[in-house]
C-alpha cells in the first residue's frame, strides 16, 4: 500500500505515518498476546510454587522421619530389613544401613558402617580426640521429585499414589541408570533376579496396616513412619514439630525421609 | 513421477515398516499398562502380595499378653517383641511349629546379644544405658541379673 | 544362588575402597562395555559428520573418502547396541524401550534417536547413494550374490539420469537431515550423563557438546586410519588427490581437536574454581586412579601431542611422507585419546562415591560377559563388518574418479 502513493514525498510521509501509526498498534496487540504467553507459563510456575503438597490432597501419603538423638547404632533395623525383604545376606546389597560419624576435634571426619551395622561397630580408637559422634540411618528418602523414576527408560520404577518409589521386578531390564540417578546410594542391582532393587518402605506390610520392619524393631523409637495426609499421625507431628532437615536439599528432589539432629557433616 | 518408481517403493516399505511397528507395539504393551501412571499397574499387587515375615506387635499380644504386661511396666515397655525374638509371621500363623519359632535371641551369646545395644559406644546417645562389658560382671550371663522382659535389677 | 566369583570380587573391593563410600556402592554399576557405547557412537556420529562435509558441505577433496567414512559410520552404528544390550540384567526385556518409553528419561529416547538414525539416515543415505553400483552388481555378480543385490534393487533397474539425479537429490535433504541427528545422536549420549545430578563429575550442561566434539574427533581420526589402511591394503600410494584428501582431513581433524580440547579444559577449570563440596575428593581420583587414563593418556598423548603434531604441519612445510607419518600417529593417538576419554568419564565418574568421602575401585576382569575380551571383541567387530561391506559395497569406483585422472591407477 505504500507503493501506489509513492509518488509524492508528502503523501508517503502521511502514508508513513499512518502506516507505521498502525503497525505500533499491530505491534503492541501482538505484544499483548506474546505476553500472555510468556506470562502464562510464568504463572503456572508461580501458581507451582505455592501448590499445596501432594499429601494435602491424597489420602494415605507416605513419609518418614528418622530422630538421629535416638538411633543407638543396635544395626536391629538393618537385619529385619534383609530378613523381611530376602535382601542377600553377603555385605553388598542393603536397602537400609546404619552410619556412623565420628568427628574429632581437629575436624577430621571418620565415616563406617561395616555390614550396615548389622554385627555393630568396632570401638572408637582415641575416644578423648572426638568432638562428637553419633548414628545415621540411611533408607530410600521417598523424593517427591525422584531422579531415579525419571531416568528409568521403561517405566519399571515409579511412584506410586501414596507417594512410595516401587520397582517392576517383572518389567526392568536392568540397565541400572536408576542406580546411578540415585544421589543417596540407597538402590542396588540384585544379584539373582539381575534387575535393581531398593527400599519399598515394606509396600506389603504398609498396605496391611502394618509398620515396616525396620521401624517395628526399632528399640527406641529412631524410625517414625506414618501418614503425611494425616495431620496427627506420628510423623505429621513429629516433622512439623522439630526442626528437621533432608539429605542434599540442593538437588531438589524432595524427600519425604526427614532428619532430626542432622550434623552438618551428614551427607 | 517415471523415473521414482524405486522411490515409491521404498516408501512403501517404510510406510509397512512404522506400521508394523505400531500394530507390534501395541501388541507387546503389558495388559494394565499406563491405568494410573506409566507403569504396570498389576505391580502394585504383586509387590503387596508379598509374604509379611515380621508380624508386628499387637500379633504376639494376643497369645502373649502375660509378657507383655510385665514388659509395659519396665524400661523395655517401648521395645516390641520381634525387636529381640526376631520375625514372627510364621510362628503367630502355626504356633505349635517347632521349626517357626523366632529365636533370633538363641543366636549368639547373651552377652554379645544384648551388648548390641548396651555395650559401651561413645557414639550412642547419653539415654541409653550402657556397660563395658569387660567390666561389668564379665563372665555371667546378662539374665543372671537382669530379666529381658523387665530388666530392672530389684535392690 | 548368587555367583560366588562376583562375591569374591567384592570382598576384594572391599580391601581397596578409601574412605567412606554408601555401602551399595562396592559394585561399579557401569562396566567397560559402558565405556564402548559412547566410544563407538562416537565414531559413527564423527564418521558422518565428516561425509556430510563432503555432500552437504562440498569440500570436494574429501571426496575420495566420502563413501568409506559413510560405510565406516553404519559398521559401527550396527555394532553400537551390542555393548548395552550386553550389559543388561534382561536382555530378552530390552524391546521395552520402544513398546513402553518413558518420555522423561535420556535413555529412553536414545532408542528413538538410534532407530531414526540408523533407518532413516544411515541406511536411506548408503542405499541412494548405492543405487547404480547395486543394480550393476545385480546383473553383473554370480548367482547367490546377485540375489542379494537384487532383493536390495526393490525390483527397480533404472538407472536413467533422471533416476540419479533424483537418487542425488534425495541423498543430499537426507544428509542434511542427517547433521542434526547426527549430533542428536551423541548430544543424546552425552546427555545420559550429563543430566545425572547424583554424581556431579558427569553432571554438567557441557556434556553433550563436549561429547559431540570428541565424537568428531575420534569419527574423523578413524576415517583417516582406516582409509590410510585401506589405501595401503590395496597398494596404491597416497598422493595426488588422496593426500589433498588426508590434507583436508587432517585439517578438520586438528580444528576440531583443538575446538574439543578447549571444551574439556574449560569443563575442568570451572569445576576446579567452583570447587564444590566434591571437589576434594574428585582431586584425590584425579591424582590416584585417573592419573594415567586421564592425564597421560587422554590429555597428554590423546589431545596435547597430536595438537602439536598435526599443527607443526600445517605451519611447517614438510615432506609429503613426513606428513602421512604424522598424520597417522595422530590419528592413532586420537583415538585412544578418546577412549581413555570415555573411560574416564564412565568408570570415573563411579569411583567418587555420592558421600563424598570415599573411592572405590574397578577391576577389569579377563573373561567374562563384561572382561577385556567381549570388549575387544566388541571393538573389532565393526572393522570386520566394515571389511564385510566394504566387499559387497566397494566405496572406490565412483568417488575414486577425480585420482584416476591425476594419478591415473587403474581401479580394481
Amino acid at each position: 500500500m505504500n507503493g501506489k502513493r509513492g509518488h509524492s514525498d508528502t503523501l508517503t510521509l502521511s502514508a508513513g505515518r499512518d502506516f507505521s501509526r498502525r503497525r505500533f498498534f499491530g505491534v503492541l496487540t501482538r505484544a499483548a498476546a506474546v505476553w500472555g504467553l510468556l506470562l502464562n507459563p510464568l504463572k503456572a510456575f508461580a501458581i507451582r510454587l505455592h501448590e499445596s503438597p501432594p499429601w494435602r490432597k491424597k489420602k494415605p501419603y507416605w513419609g518418614f522421619a528418622v530422630d538421629i538423638d535416638k538411633c543407638i547404632g543396635c544395626g536391629r533395623c538393618a537385619e529385619a530389613c534383609k530378613v523381611e525383604n530376602d535382601v542377600p545376606r553377603e555385605p553388598f546389597w542393603f536397602r537400609t544401613w546404619v552410619e556412623r560419624y565420628v568427628i574429632r576435634k581437629d575436624g577430621e571426619v571418620e565415616v563406617d558402617s561395616p555390614n550396615a551395622g548389622i554385627d555393630g561397630f568396632p570401638p572408637t580408637q582415641s575416644p578423648e580426640t572426638v568432638a562428637r559422634t553419633f548414628f545415621v540411618p540411611k533408607l530410600c528418602n521417598l523424593c517427591e521429585k525422584s531422579p531415579c523414576v525419571q531416568v528409568c527408560p521403561v517405566g519399571a520404577t515409579f511412584k506410586t499414589e501414596d507417594g512410595v518409589v516401587l520397582i517392576d521386578r517383572d518389567y526392568c531390564i536392568g540397565c541400572r541408570y536408576c542406580i546411578q540417578a540415585c544421589p543417596y546410594g540407597t538402590r542396588y542391582f540384585h544379584p539373582t533376579l539381575h534387575v535393581a532393587d531398593k527400599c519399598n518402605m515394606c509396600y506389603h506390610r504398609i498396605t496391611k496396616g502394618l509398620k515396616p520392619a525396620c521401624v517395628e524393631v526399632c528399640p527406641t523409637g529412631a524410625r517414625i513412619f506414618g501418614d503425611l495426609s494425616d495431620p496427627n499421625s506420628e510423623v505429621s507431628k513429629f516433622s512439623s514439630e522439630n526442626r528437621v532437615n533432608v539429605l542434599k536439599p540442593h538437588l531438589g528432589t524432595q524427600p519425604k525421609l526427614v532428619y532430626k539432629g542432622m550434623d552438618k557433616e551428614v551427607r | 513421477m517415471k523415473n521414482a518408481r524405486h522411490v515409491l517403493r521404498l516408501a512403501a516399505i517404510l510406510v509397512v515398516g512404522v506400521t508394523s511397528f505400531i500394530v507390534v507395539r501395541r501388541l507387546l504393551v503389558p495388559a494394565t499398562f499406563g491405568e494410573i501412571g506409566h507403569y504396570r499397574a498389576a505391580a502394585i499387587e504383586q509387590i503387596k502380595s508379598k509374604p509379611v515375615r515380621h508380624a508386628g506387635a499387637d500379633a504376639c499380644v494376643d497369645c502373649h499378653s502375660d509378657v507383655s504386661d510385665l514388659k509395659s511396666t519396665s524400661k523395655h515397655a517401648g521395645i516390641h517383641c520381634e525387636s529381640c525374638h526376631g520375625p514372627g509371621a510364621a510362628h503367630a500363623e502355626d504356633p505349635d511349629s517347632a521349626d517357626a519359632r523366632p529365636t533370633r535371641h538363641l543366636a549368639q551369646p547373651r552377652r554379645l546379644f544384648c551388648g548390641a545395644c548396651h555395650s559401651e559406644s561413645i557414639s550412642r546417645p547419653p539415654f541409653m544405658r550402657q556397660v563395658h562389658l569387660e567390666i561389668h560382671y564379665p563372665k555371667q550371663p546378662c539374665t543372671d541379673c537382669h530379666q529381658s522382659h523387665h530388666p530392672e535389677v530389684e535392690k | 544362588m548368587i555367583d560366588s566369583h562376583l562375591i569374591n570380587e567384592f570382598y576384594e573391593a572391599l580391601e581397596r575402597v578409601s574412605g567412606y563410600i554408601y555401602p551399595n556402592e562396592i559394585e561399579l554399576q557401569w562396566s567397560v562395555l559402558i565405556v564402548l557405547y559412547p566410544y563407538i557412537t562416537g565414531l559413527v556420529a564423527g564418521a558422518f559428520i565428516l561425509a556430510s562435509l563432503v555432500r552437504v558441505f562440498k569440500v570436494d577433496e574429501m571426496a575420495p573418502a566420502y563413501r568409506l567414512a559413510l560405510l565406516t559410520s553404519l559398521a559401527f552404528l550396527l555394532v553400537a547396541p551390542m555393548p548395552l544390550n550386553a550389559h543388561l540384567g534382561h536382555p530378552e526385556r530390552a524391546y521395552e524401550i520402544l513398546v513402553t518409553p518413558n518420555t522423561n528419561s535420556a535413555m529412553a529416547m536414545f532408542g528413538f534417536v538410534y532407530l531414526w538414525y540408523l533407518t532413516i539416515v544411515l541406511l536411506l543415505e548408503v542405499w541412494f547413494d548405492y543405487r547404480k553400483d547395486i543394480v550393476i552388481l545385480s546383473k553383473t555378480k554370480p548367482a547367490p550374490l546377485r540375489w542379494f543385490y537384487k532383493i536390495l534393487t526393490l525390483g527397480v533397474d533404472d538407472i536413467s539420469p533422471r533416476a540419479l539425479a533424483l537418487d542425488d537429490k534425495i541423498g543430499r535433504a537426507i544428509t542434511v537431515i542427517g547433521v542434526p541427528s547426527a549430533v542428536l545422536l551423541h548430544g543424546y549420549v552425552g546427555f545420559i550423563f550429563g543430566s545425572i545430578k547424583a554424581i556431579p563429575w558427569w553432571s554438567t550442561a557441557l556434556m553433550p557438546i563436549i561429547f559431540l566434539f570428541s565424537a568428531m574427533v575420534s569419527g574423523i581420526a578413524a576415517v583417516m586410519v582406516i582409509y590410510m589402511f585401506s589405501c595401503w591394503l590395496r597398494g596404491e600410494q597416497i598422493v595426488g588427490a588422496r593426500m589433498k584428501c588426508v590434507d583436508t582431513i587432517a585439517r578438520y581433524l586438528l580444528v576440531s581437536l583443538i575446538v574439543s580440547f578447549s571444551l574439556e579444559a574449560l569443563e575442568m577449570i570451572q569445576k576446579a574454581y567452583e570447587a564444590e563440596e566434591h571437589y576434594d575428593i574428585t582431586v584425590v581420583m584425579l591424582e590416584g586412579m585417573l592419573y594415567l587414563s586421564m592425564l597421560v593418556v587422554q590429555v597428554f598423548l590423546g589431545s596435547i601431542v597430536p595438537m602439536i603434531f598435526l599443527g607443526f604441519v600445517r605451519i611447517a612445510n614438510v615432506h609429503e611422507r613426513v606428513r602421512k607419518a604424522v598424520y597417522a600417529v595422530s590419528s592413532l593417538l586420537i583415538l585412544l585419546g578418546v577412549l581413555a576419554m570415555r573411560w574416564n568419564v564412565v568408570i570415573g565418574g563411579q569411583f567418587v562415591s555420592k558421600s563424598f568421602r570415599g573411592i572405590t575401585t574397578y577391576k577389569l576382569g579377563i573373561a567374562g560377559r563384561e572382561g577385556l575380551l567381549s570388549a575387544a571383541i566388541i571393538l573389532i567387530l565393526p572393522v570386520l563388518i566394515l571389511a564385510v561391506l566394504v566387499k559387497l559395497f566397494p566405496p572406490w569406483e565412483s568417488a575414486d574418479k577425480p585420482t584416476e585422472a591425476t594419478a591415473g591407477d587403474p581401479i580394481s
